[in-house]
């Protein structure tokens, strides 16, 4: 079984020099003057610079150098001076393991790198680099991982039938703004773990979002149904009242109903409904005053197939 | 500039974090109280900043896809906050700056609005 | 810097018919919410915003703030206009969104 260790290695030799260097370099050059050097060092906050003459590396020059400068007094003095000459190197093909042995073998703190073809310095590289690095890169091959784990074709594929479809179920109180937004952040998690793509996750995120805030705000409570099938995701969203009286009022940007206390709360600025209508393909708002409100929401999640798309407006 | 570096000029004291986070760059960021305008943004901004300091503005980030969170005028947060912003993995810092200083700060430092670059469809 | 140096320098266009455009300006407040710029906003501010509706003349009146500037292209309400109109108070509207007029405002020296 692959273990933790073996996936770090792994990255270790799979990840380059150049992929885990600084690419923004502070350089000086051998005829600048050490009090310059100085300078740089304590503005960047940085203990080891590179010196560069054209594009080719001259030398290295670290804070013990600076000291050594220091310490001996001498006024005017040049980089070239007090650097040391022709420096160990890495080169950005490298894999990082090679760079974790240098580190090991000669115990520097830093080595400049340098592209193997041309020879000039193209970034610098610290232990702290190297850890960076890889943490980043196990981070990302973790979420990989995971989103692989449950996919939805999976899903779709392992189980056999003339029509499948998945359905999930909220129930959404009313004026209950603590928990608000609980159902379409779930639902968020559930189709990343299902395996859809991630703009398709973001389009039905937020409908669902604006959805669910407007039956807490607005109503006495409902439900959102969201069924997935292996070509749309539908949302359905009812609430038991009090209605809208005038859709096509409430559809217009910027038209509002909302109470002060519901704009204090960052809502209600009548952006809502024109917002779901752009993130979806389909949209259907049907509403009885005093009995309800029913939205239906369409999002087509058939892979690549742009011909699906009825709302060539809808928003990635 | 790194989010890291963005923490600093704001002097923010981060809520909550994972520290590979802190290395992200932040160069679009939006500024509002209203998580509706969010929403309905074309673009998704590095970093929000904002006055409004609830647990939808979590919600409302973990839904649009934004990373980063300031609550200006030193929040404050609560621990619903922290918890929602712990479950959706975002990260949340206070600064004692207002609205206008921060966005000011980060301005001054590079930082560009969001929509400046439309990510339209069309 | 006075208001009608930031409308040319920011390009900032004029909705309300006000005449007091001579006021020196050297704080602002970017907000949404009333009912903080109402508690935190210093008098005599520059308020940016994109709330459209009345109220905000009644706030921005009683703060005496030198404008407001409505973002994201915006523009007043109707009766928001009249009021503004009636009380003197200058409203902008400007194309940008409020991190990068805030921004630009920073630029000219202005503070929060």
């Amino acid at each position: 079984m692959e273990t933790r260790l073996d996936k770090t290695l792994e990255i270790l030799f799979e990840l380059k020099v150049g992929d885990a260097m600084k690419k923004d370099v502070v350089t000086v050059g051998p005829d600048d003057a050490m009090g310059k050097l100085n300078e740089e060092m304590s503005i960047h906050r940085i203990s080891g610079v590179p010196v560069v003459e054209g594009k080719k590396l001259a030398g290295i020059i670290s804070i013990s150098d600076l000291i050594a400068w220091l310490s001996a007094g001498v006024k005017d003095s040049k980089v070239k001076d007090w650097m040391v000459k022709d420096p160990q190197c890495l080169y950005a093909d490298q894999p990082l393991i090679h760079a974790i042995k240098r580190f090991d073998q000669l115990r520097f703190g830093r080595f400049p790198v340098l592209d193997r073809e041309s020879g000039e310095l193209v970034g610098i590289i610290t232990n702290g680099d190297i850890i960076l690095g890889t943490l980043k890169k196990l981070e990302q091959d973790y979420n990989e991982e995971e989103v692989r784990r449950y996919r939805a074709s999976h899903f779709f594929e392992d189980i056999n039938a003339d029509h499948l479809d998945l359905t999930l179920a909220f129930i959404i109180t009313g004026k209950d703004f603590d928990h608000a937004g609980r159902a379409s952040t779930t639902m968020k998690k559930n189709l990343k773990r299902l395996g859809l793509q991630p703009e398709i996750i973001r389009r039905a995120a937020i409908a669902s979002y604006e959805a669910e805030m407007n039956v807490v705000i607005y109503t006495d409570g409902g439900t959102m149904k969201f069924t997935i099938t292996d070509e749309k995701l539908t949302i359905i969203v009812k609430d038991r009242g009090p209605g809208i009286e005038n859709i096509e009022l409430a559809m217009q940007d910027g038209y509002t109903t909302a109470e002060p206390w519901v704009r204090e709360l960052g809502f209600g600025a009548g952006m809502g409904l024109p917002n779901i209508k752009k993130c979806s393909d389909f949209m259907d708002l049907q509403s009885v005053v005093g009995e309800g409100t029913t939205l239906k929401l369409e999002i087509m999640i058939g892979v690549n197939d742009e011909s699906k798309r009825i709302n060539p407006e809808a928003k990635s | 500039m790194i989010l890291r570096e963005a923490i600093e000029l704001l002097k923010a004291d981060v809520q909550y974090n994972q520290s590979v986070q802190l290395e992200a760059e932040i160069h679009k960021a939006r500024a509002s109280d209203l998580m509706s305008e969010v929403l309905a943004d074309d673009a998704v901004p590095d970093i929000l900043l904002t006055g409004l300091c609830n647990s939808h503005v979590i919600r409302t980030a973990s839904v649009f896809g934004i990373k980063a969170v300031v609550f200006v005028r030193g929040g404050p947060v609560d621990q619903k906050l922290i918890d929602c912003a712990l479950d959706e993995n975002i990260v949340v810092m206070t600064t004692r700056d207002s609205l206008f200083t921060s966005c000011g700060k980060l301005y001054a430092a590079g930082v560009r609005a969001v929509t400046e670059n439309h990510n339209r469809r069309d | 810097m006075k208001v009608k140096e930031l409308i040319q320098k920011l390009n900032l266009e004029l909705t309300s018919t006000s005449t007091a455009l001579d006021a020196e300006v050297q704080n602002a407040y970017a907000s949404d919410i009333l009912s903080d710029v109402m508690s935190h906003a210093k008098d005599g501010s520059v308020w940016i915003t994109l709330q459209t509706h009345r109220n905000i003349v009644s706030v921005a009146e009683l703060k005496s703030f030198a404008g407001i500037i409505l973002v994201g292209d915006r523009k007043p309400d109707d009766e928001t206009l009249k009021k503004a109109n009636e009380e003197n108070i200058p409203i902008f509207s400007t194309k940008l969104s409020t991190f990068e007029i805030v921004g630009k405002l920073y630029e000219l020296g202005i503070r929060g």
